[in-house]
């Protein structure tokens, strides 16, 4: 019998001999098939996808590689492409743009340079489609290539403008509709003021009057958001200054006799709150003109507002007689403090008054999220 | 400069030498990452069955293959572009050649055209191959062209009525199964024919002014080999022993002519094949001592030392004495082996010959003849064969 040591033997020298299994020459040919199925296969996936993908040699800009949805978004045959560059692809009114944009890349100098930029491809038929380019440099040892992915973007286009357009439209629609709500109420404000050139009551005159100013201080609300560009949110100081002026002129009031102090950190309210919020105004406004002062009694008004930490405060205040003694401000009859109270309570914030050489209401309150209603 | 000083490169495919070589193909097939093998052969080496085997083989590896059998000896540009077509439409990675020098020759342009994707009159010459074949591996089943381990692959233009030779380092197989098994099939005449073709490419690779020490080498042992063996085995067809030797001496030839390249004998039969459409060997047969008897004076040594190769005794001989001698030998050898008729015979006229000059004097291998013939010395030559 044979011993296993003389079968090794035996074999290793079969193997010596070049007969083992694995005695063969070194060749890379299965390793290079498997490198090129690799490559066929990454290949596909480049063919495969919407986006037309180049690699350009820089800095001639001619293309070294490109993917079949290159040639078939721009007209053009694998062969005709390889002899081409980019700048025979970019639009001629967006080259020179172009190659400042690529100039800039390049004298970067980085590695990590990518950019998106919007330009126009000009296909073999000299039509042109819109595109989104993402670019980017690479090296392979010594050379430098630009990487560019384009996306036709024409219907991402058309769907933008569309929505623009639809935007604007609404737009107009809303200006349209403030603008109307205003003219509305400045038509009932009107009536009121018709109204009361037929009365003789004084007291009934003083109710139309109270009346037209609310509208009116509403009105304006409407006028503020039709007359900019926001549709949402008003400069609410611009407002009170129009409001308080107003008010003012309303009453009568000597600019000499009450001075007026207004200070305002810049404060955008939207509508919901503006509307009570413009009321409270000018309920404590009429106020303060209607019994602060009187007998030509000089003083000084004053309103103030401002944020801290996301709550506003809204301080009116006058150095005038003072509210009489006798009035309970939370169990009062009169309209306006009614209307205040019911106000503020409606900004889920607070009132308090202070009759110290004067008078002042201090209003803390938030800006109110809108509800949607049904 | 010492001869053995000279530069001189020496290339070979990995060979494997031996009874049942053949049933290595499996293997080396797989190693090699094929996928789907182009299997290059004949119509009657498939008859005889001797590509069963190798079906077998490729089957017990799990490769799948096609294969290519549409070749005439003497393959024409036809058979190659036919050939690569199938390649390429049967998307195949892999060549296997079975038989002579036919399907090994077509193997490899079918390998190069493919590769390349050009026409094969584009190769002709040396050099003239950019990408190399797809692996290669032949299985010769003929003692005599050793295309299994040359650089050259001789293809036939029907329309110029020549052989092209390609002369490449990338028509060298990847590998060579030399299985003299396969031989035993060969009949008397094809014996012969490709026993000359041995014999005339030993002589004209040791004749070469491309030899080198090492080609040398192979050369004289192919020489004392064919000598030695070429009539027995003619007269005993099925010894095995035989068949190895004169394999052996294919081997050796081969090794040493695609080193040293050969000289006017081949780059004449090929004009002569091409016009004829002669077998190669009986074409080499034919003009051998002639283009012996115009050489001998440029390489006495050399031919002297063939002549010891071919068993004769010419030491102390004058030169002149020597060349007869030598002559005498080789035409003895083609009489034992009934070739001792003539071009005439062939079908060649006096007016074919400046024809058939011409081409010869552009064929790769009249450049390593060991003297630079003229156009006039090869119509000569010619006409001496008549």
């Amino acid at each position: 019998m044979r011993s296993s040591n003389e079968d090794n033997w035996d074999s290793i020298r079969e193997k010596i001999i070049g007969l083992g299994e694995q005695s063969i020459r070194k060749s890379y040919y299965p390793e290079l098939q498997q490198r090129i199925s690799e490559l066929e296969r990454f290949r596909a996936l480049l063919d495969e996808t919407n986006d037309a993908i180049f690699l350009s040699e820089l800095p001639s800009g001619k293309f070294a590689d490109f993917n079949s949805s290159a040639c078939e978004q721009l007209g053009y045959s694998p062969q005709e492409m390889s002899e081409m560059s980019i700048n025979d692809i970019i639009a001629p009114g967006k080259l020179e743009g172009m190659k400042g944009i690529i100039d800039d890349l390049i004298a970067g100098k980085q590695l990590k340079n990518r950019l998106t930029v919007e330009t126009f491809l000009m296909r073999q038929d000299n039509s042109q489609i819109n595109v989104e380019i993402n670019i980017s440099l690479v090296r392979f040892s010594d050379d430098a290539y630009m990487v560019m992915v384009a996306r036709d973007i024409t219907e991402r286009k058309e769907f933008e403008n569309a929505l623009k357009s639809s935007l604007k439209e609404k737009e107009v629609l809303i200006r349209e509709i403030h603008h109307r709500v205003k003219n509305n109420m400045q038509i009932i404000s009107s009536l009121l003021n018709l109204q009361k050139q037929y009365v003789n009551d004084e007291e009934a005159v003083n109710v139309l009057l109270e009346s037209q100013n609310r509208v009116k201080s509403m009105a304006m609300i409407h006028e503020k958001l039709y007359k900019t560009n926001n549709f949402s949110e008003i400069n609410f100081g611009d407002y009170i200054k129009s409001l308080v002026d107003d008010l003012f002129r309303s009453y009568g009031a000597d600019p000499v006799q009450i001075k007026k102090k207004m200070i305002f950190d810049e404060i955008m309210l939207g509508l919901e709150t503006a509307i009570p919020c413009g009321l409270i105004i000018s309920e404590l406004v009429t106020n303060t003109l209607k019994y602060a002062f009187p007998n030509h009694m000089e003083g000084e008004f004053r309103i103030e507002m401002y944020e801290i930490e996301g709550l506003y405060h809204l301080i009116i205040s006058d150095n005038g007689v003072g509210m009489p003694p006798d009035i309970n401000f939370d169990k009062t009859e009169t309209l306006g403090l009614i209307l205040v109270n019911t106000l503020v309570n409606q900004l889920e914030g607070t009132v308090e008054l202070e009759s110290i050489n004067g008078t002042q209401f201090k209003i803390v309150f938030k800006e109110l999220e809108y509800e949607e209603r049904i | 400069m010492n001869n053995a000083l000279e530069l001189r490169k020496f290339v070979a495919p990995e060979f494997i030498f031996g009874s049942g070589a053949r049933l290595l193909v499996g293997r080396y097939a797989k190693n090699f990452g094929a996928r789907k093998v182009l299997i290059v052969t004949d119509s009657d080496v498939m008859a005889v069955g001797l590509v069963d085997p190798v079906f077998e083989a490729l089957k017990n590896e799990g490769i799948d293959y096609e294969i290519y059998s549409d070749i005439k000896p003497n393959p024409t540009a036809l058979q190659v572009s036919e050939g690569s077509k199938v390649y390429l439409d049967e998307n195949c990675n892999f060549i296997v050649a079975v038989g002579g020098g036919s399907p090994m020759d077509c193997a490899k342009a079918i390998g190069i055209v493919s590769s390349n994707n050009k026409e094969v009159y584009e190769f002709e010459g040396v050099d003239k191959v950019l990408i190399p074949s797809p692996p290669l591996i032949c299985i010769p089943t003929t003692a005599g062209s050793a295309a299994d381990v040359s650089q050259f692959a001789i293809i036939t233009d029907d329309d110029r009525k020549l052989k092209m030779a390609i002369v490449s380092k990338t028509v060298v197989p990847d590998v060579a199964l030399i299985d003299p098994e396969t031989t035993l099939t060969m009949d008397k005449s094809l014996t012969i024919c490709t026993g000359f073709d041995v014999l005339s490419h030993a002589v004209e690779a040791f004749a070469s002014n491309a030899s080198s020490p090492i080609t040398d080498l192979h050369a004289l042992e192919a020489i004392r080999l064919v000598a030695k063996n070429l009539i027995p085995t003619s007269n005993d067809l099925d010894n095995i022993n035989l068949r190895g030797e004169m394999m052996l001496s294919s081997l050796n030839a081969g090794l040493a002519f695609s080193n040293a390249s050969l000289g006017l004998i081949h780059a004449m039969a090929h004009s002569l094949g091409g016009f004829l459409d002669l077998p190669h060997g009986e074409c080499n047969a034919l003009l051998l001592d002639h283009v012996v008897e115009f050489n001998f004076e440029a390489e006495i040594q050399k031919y002297r030392q063939i002549g010891k190769a071919l068993g004769l005794e010419l030491e102390n001989m004058s030169d002149y004495k020597a060349k007869t001698v030598l002559l005498n030998r080789i035409r003895d050898l083609k009489s034992q082996a009934d070739i001792n008729y003539t071009l005439k015979d062939a079908g060649v006229t006096h007016d074919d010959i400046s024809e058939l000059a011409s081409k010869a004097m552009n064929d790769a291998c009249i450049i390593t003849n060991p003297r630079k013939p003229t156009q006039s010395d090869v119509e000569e030559i010619f006409r001496n064969a008549l």
